[in-house]
């Protein structure tokens, strides 16, 4: 297998679930955002 | 000097002329993304004039060429006027949008492998996966950084894939999913997102985002630098700025530029079509990836998610929204799928920038 080949498996095996893994920070941040909005209106 | 011999044009640069024309013409009679692809084809034609004095150490496009692209300037500047157009409003209110703007995203990984396959070093290969992100600026980031002697026909493709999508992905749709499926009815109840939330949130994003990656300061940040102009409601002329001078003027200055770097002996080759071969698989490997995704988040859903909606978390906006949203109608005329889609959409332009500054974390 070339040098190209295996570096590209290895950024998708890496890159792929990193990008998820950022995504589910931004949706605790969003959740957490609306929470406390929401709570603010029930005030 | 004996101007007759200039009538003598290379059989390449006359190539060049028609394909400046093709461009032109797609730009203006199919009006596909005309913003870029006219000056990126009379750029073209520019260049390819033999002694033309547009390019070379004074020409015009060179200075404008290393002034905004070779340094990546322009797609940086460009996302800021992108983040002042997008309302995230609708991922707000749907924050699990954001999980299909990250599947959608298959495509930029999976085609770097393909073109890793077919012989490309792994600089081009990712630069040419990143046409997958669906993403103009993105892509031409990329490439400026990695694989510059390609940026004309990965822009031409980004482009030309981007102003396709209500032709790429509806039979990709209607291939993965059922009837039913495609029926499925979503919930539009829709709830409030406070000003200091839409603050906050570009803010947030950009700090997350730098922290997993430090590369993608410079875009992500530039877009939600945008978007916190929009949404803090007193910059209402920079907001507007943002939206149309800045963004017209650099929209402009980069088709041109880019158009220089088409001169005959760099985009008359092999490489040129097997990219744009590769950039359509890139558009459809993504809309897989959506639409598989949201079909496995699905199963274990209580409240299913009409999965074209995964098709939605590519880049492309709004094209793509818009093409789930019809398609819903013609199922169903009373399934409105555009706040879902909406949502997935501009998840999907954050999550493209993400992406393509990932694949950049971890190859640098």
């Amino acid at each position: 297998m070339s040098e190209a080949v295996s570096k590209s498996i290895m950024i998708f095996l890496e890159g792929y679930p990193t990008t998820f893994l950022a995504t589910i920070a931004f949706f605790i941040m969003i959740k957490l955002l609306m929470k406390s909005a929401s709570r603010r209106n029930g005030e | 000097m004996n101007l007759l011999s200039n009538f003598l044009v290379p059989a390449g640069n006359l190539i060049m002329f028609a394909i400046g024309g093709v461009l032109i013409f797609l730009a203006i009679k199919k009006q596909y993304e005309p913003m870029l692809l006219l000056p990126i084809g009379f750029g073209a034609i520019l260049t390819n004039i033999p002694g033309s004095s547009a390019i070379g150490e004074h020409g015009v496009l060179t200075i404008l060429y290393e002034a905004g692209i070779a340094n990546e300037l322009f797609p940086a500047l460009i996302f800021i006027g992108i983040g002042a157009m997008i309302d995230f409003g609708p991922l707000l209110q749907k924050p699990v949008m954001f999980f299909y703007g990250a599947a959608a995203q298959l495509g930029i990984f999976l085609t770097i492998i393909v073109a890793a396959l077919l012989g490309f070093d792994i600089k081009e290969a990712i630069s040419i996966g990143i046409i997958g992100t669906a993403d103009g600026p993105t892509s031409i980031y990329v490439a400026s950084r990695l694989a510059i002697h390609m940026l004309g026909p990965i822009s031409v493709a980004a482009y030309s894939y981007m102003a396709l999508v209500p032709v790429v992905q509806p039979p990709i749709i209607k291939l993965l999913t059922t009837k039913e499926e495609r029926r499925i009815r979503m919930d539009n109840r829709t709830e409030k997102v406070p000003k200091y939330v839409r603050i906050l949130f570009p803010i947030l994003v950009t700090l997350l985002a730098g922290i997993i990656a430090p590369v993608s300061v410079a875009l992500i940040g530039m877009l939600m630098f945008g978007n916190l102009i929009r949404e803090s409601g007193v910059l209402n002329k920079l907001s507007n700025a943002a939206q149309n001078e800045l963004s017209n003027i650099i929209t402009l200055f980069l088709g041109i530029a880019i158009g220089s770097t088409m001169t005959a002996s760099a985009f008359l080759n092999q490489s040129t079509l097997l990219i744009l071969l590769m950039g359509l698989v890139a558009f459809i490997l993504d809309t897989m990836g959506g639409i598989l995704f949201a079909k496995t988040f699905n199963l274990f859903r209580k409240q299913k998610i009409n999965p074209m909606i995964g098709a939605a978390g590519i880049s492309a906006f709004p094209m793509s929204a818009r093409v789930v949203h019809r398609m819903g109608l013609e199922e169903d005329p009373n399934n409105f799928l555009i706040m879902y889609a909406t949502g997935a959409n501009v998840a999907g332009q954050i999550g493209s920038v993400l992406a393509g500054s990932i694949v950049l974390a971890l190859f640098l």
